[in-house]
């Protein structure tokens, strides 16, 4: 920048510091108090900004002072343009600030004048976006960072003019930055106490599309926004605006869901995300988006579900016939002879059908980069030589799911139950569950006969005194059907859980430290029945002492007999380093009254008492 | 974040600007090995800040095609290359298939007419058949098979 433009920048800025020095129009200090700027400074309830980058902010006070911030960007927006590189110009940093200034005050009169933005210009016109979708990507426990799902936002671009493809659209994604040899504890405390920094970055849709459906085989659904093409354009250059800022990254309650939710709150009234809630689930988020109304109609204009890899399989396999199958097994029992198949006894759609069955079935069990050391990535590659050697044809299948994200529950679960112990007085229970869900009621949005809460505390409470049952810090239970029947179709499940527990289940007093961890193999007895055996170990006891521990086996049995009944049947048999082993028996049942209130009755048993407990819970 | 692509994407062009040089006219870059897309997309090292949620993403240095000028690596090429080393397992599925979305965006991104679909994904299809039929095809990393998906693709456009 050379000295005239240099001595015009300090001229005109003259003007701006003399505003604020004397009194400020009652015009612009309504907008500097006006909810949508706040929103564009990204504004906290606290009056404080998000963004940690300075170079967000024209003012040394801008993350903080609405108005101060206010007046230094008309002042940037009215400073003289290099020539050479206009885009470097606050006014094409900032395009969704100019936007919408300009429609709130005459901003000729502030000495701004409009300036072409290369950059921004080709960022837009490349979109050319006709409407905004959000996605929800189902949970996946082998992440910490997705246990809870994720968004992203999808920039649909205008297919009819463009002949584009959904695949080609821009998707912004939200995340901590992560050093990509992050040691995985070290990912999750830092994630929780606020060490790492976040930001949205941009990326074509085919990439987050191919790694959650065909890598991480997490089923997609996308909702699209009803939103006027002036809202749109808002949202994308605010989205321009927020490439290059800076977050701070909460796991908990200021993560993907809650900022991709504070974006699209730039255009609406109704709040999508509460501050103050000290959790925040992508799922909440896709529930408050559909009881949302946009000009007064729905929010949500249509819901398409993108099935992974292993969703298509299993949605595959459940379409064929009987013969199909039959065959299928049949091929499947020998895939040495892969090469050999002949399917001419059925028509070629049902041929079809049956080597794509076949192919989502390699392609799910082979490791790729095993190359010829994996003997499924041989079977994957005829699978697909057979399907070129039929004449061309369409996969027909319409796959589809109930599950759709909005449809579930609350994700934060608080009961209150009665006990009554056999070796004890009954008493009172209270069970709080900040996220996310248990066995019995993993629907829509979650993994089925899985478990997945943090935080979970359950305290008992009688005249005498108030003790703690049950805290898990974390419990996770991954838990895999063999769907198809198919050999290899991958079952193995594991869980965890670290708290601390009532050592026994007829004493109020043995508060011990538990850590429990396990892998085993589950499948489906029959529809909606899964049977899951474990070998694990772990801890249970009030001091660091390896007479606490124990290996254990463990087997368990979850069924959801209808849409609003479900019942778990397990048993553990725990072998102690001193000799001393103990059996435990538990039975729940879960019925839904309500899709935010259940009631459940369950009985445990171990070698010292029985317990019976009856409960009523609300999602909330 | 734009900046990081930018930077990545002005590494292959300087790449490819030399490369390029070296071709008969029109005879056009090929992005793997002229434009070191494939260098971009699976960098030595990769960089040092990742997004959490795409840890496992091949393309956290993917090129932006619309910088990339018609002179040197075409814009559609690119973003081509890019696409089908992202997309390659559903490309030969589709393929063989003859239809499907990812294969109906890859006729998208190389402007290949409705029209002409037919013609391009038929002789693609007789193509690929024989080369995953190969011996050899097993062995191919996925960069090489990507490469040669993406020469067939370029030389059935090309035929109709």
């Amino acid at each position: 920048m050379n000295l005239s433009l240099i001595l015009c920048s300090f001229l005109l800025l003259i003007p701006f510091a003399q505003a604020s020095n004397r009194a400020v129009s009652p015009e612009l200090q309504s907008i500097a108090l006006s909810s949508t700027w706040q929103k564009l400074l990204v504004y906290g309830d606290n009056g404080k900004s998000y963004i940690q980058s300075d170079n967000f902010f024209f003012s040394e006070h801008g993350a903080t002072d609405p108005l101060a911030e206010l007046l230094a960007t008309l002042s940037a927006f009215a400073a003289p343009v290099d020539p050479s590189n206009p885009d470097t110009h606050a006014q094409c940093k900032f395009p969704a600030r100019y936007q919408w200034l300009r429609q709130q005050i005459a901003i000729n009169n502030f000495g701004i004048e409009e300036l072409k933005c290369p950059e921004f210009n080709q960022f837009n016109q490349q979109q050319n976006v006709s409407s905004i979708s959000v996605i929800f990507a189902t949970g996946f426990l082998a992440n910490p960072a997705s246990y809870y799902g994720h968004l992203l936002l999808k920039l649909n671009t205008e297919h009819v003019q463009k002949k584009h493809s959904d695949l080609q659209d821009t998707a912004i994604n939200f995340g901590a930055d992560v050093p990509s040899d992050e040691n995985m504890a070290l990912y999750v405390i830092k994630g929780i106490i606020g060490q790492y920094d976040a930001s949205f970055t941009q990326q074509k849709y085919f990439y987050h599309a191919g790694n959650y459906r065909e890598s991480e085989l997490r089923d997609l659904w996308e909702y699209e926004l009803t939103l006027e093409q002036q809202d749109i354009n808002l949202v994308i250059g605010h989205i321009w605006e927020l490439l290059d800022a800076d977050y701070r990254y909460y796991f908990f309650n200021r993560n993907c869901a809650f900022h991709m939710a504070e974006l699209l709150q730039l255009v609406l009234t109704a709040k999508l995300a509460e501050s103050k809630r000290l959790w925040m689930t992508p799922q909440s988020i896709m529930q408050n988006l559909s009881a949302v109304e946009y000009n007064g109609q729905p929010l949500v204009k249509t819901i398409t579900y993108h099935p992974s890899r292993q969703s298509r399989l299993y949605q595959r396999f459940s379409f064929l016939n009987k013969q199909q199958k039959e065959a299928l097994h049949s091929i499947v029992s020998k895939p040495g002879e892969l090469a050999e198949v002949d399917l001419a006894a059925f028509e070629i759609t049902e041929q079809h059908e049956i080597v794509d069955t076949l192919i989502d079935y390699f392609q799910f069990l082979r490791k790729e980069s095993a190359s010829v050391s994996d003997v499924n990535n041989t079977y994957y590659k005829q699978a697909v030589l057979l399907r070129y050697q039929l004449p061309p044809g369409p996969a027909v299948v319409n796959f589809d799911s109930a599950s759709q994200p909005h449809l579930g529950r609350k994700p934060s679960y608080t009961s209150v139950q009665i006990v009554h112990n056999s070796g004890l007085e009954s008493y009172g229970q209270i069970q709080l569950r900040p996220a996310y869900y248990d066995a019995l009621d993993a629907t829509e949005g979650h993994v089925r006969f899985s478990a997945l809460s943090m935080g979970e505390v359950m305290l008992g409470f009688s005249d005498s005194r108030l003790f703690l049952k049950d805290l898990s810090l974390l419990k996770i239970e991954s838990i895999r059907s063999n769907l198809t029947g198919l050999p290899g179709d991958r079952n193995y499940s594991w869980y965890l859980d670290v708290g601390a527990a009532q050592r026994q289940t007829g004493c109020v007093t043995c508060e011990a430290i538990k850590v429990n961890a396990g892998f085993g193999y589950g499948f489906e007895a029959a529809s909606e029945l899964n049977v899951t055996g474990f070998i694990g170990a772990g801890y249970l006891g009030e001091t660091l002492d390896s007479m606490h521990s124990y290996l254990a086996t463990k087997l368990i049995a979850t069924w959801y007999v209808t849409q609003h009944l479900s019942s778990r049947l397990e048993f553990e048999q725990r072998f102690y380093h001193d000799g001393r082993t103990d059996l435990l028996a538990k039975v729940n049942s879960r019925y839904a009254l309500a899709k935010d209130l259940d009631f459940r009755i369950a009985v445990a048993k171990d070698n010292t008492a029985t317990e019976f407990s009856l409960g009523l819970g609300w999602y909330w | 974040m734009k900046y990081s692509a930018i930077a990545a994407l002005t590494m292959s062009l300087a790449l490819c600007a030399s490369a390029y040089a070296d071709k008969a006219p029109g005879s056009g870059p090929n992005p793997f090995s002229d434009c070191g897309i494939g260098a971009a997309l699976f960098p030595e090292h990769k960089v040092l800040a990742v997004t959490s949620n795409i840890i496992w993403d091949i393309g956290t240095t993917a090129v932006t095609s619309a910088t990339a000028s018609p002179e040197t690596c075409s814009g559609k090429n690119v973003d081509a290359a890019a696409f089908i080393l992202n997309s390659y397992d559903s490309l030969i599925e589709e393929t063989a298939r003859g239809e499907g979305e990812h294969l109906s965006a890859l006729m998208n991104i190389l402007e290949v007419t409705p029209e002409q679909h037919a013609k391009v994904i038929g002789s693609l299809r007789t193509e690929m058949s024989l080369h995953i039929a190969d011996d050899s095809y097993l062995a191919a990393d996925k960069l090489e098979k990507s490469q040669h998906y993406y020469t067939t693709v370029i030389s059935a456009v090309t035929s109709v």
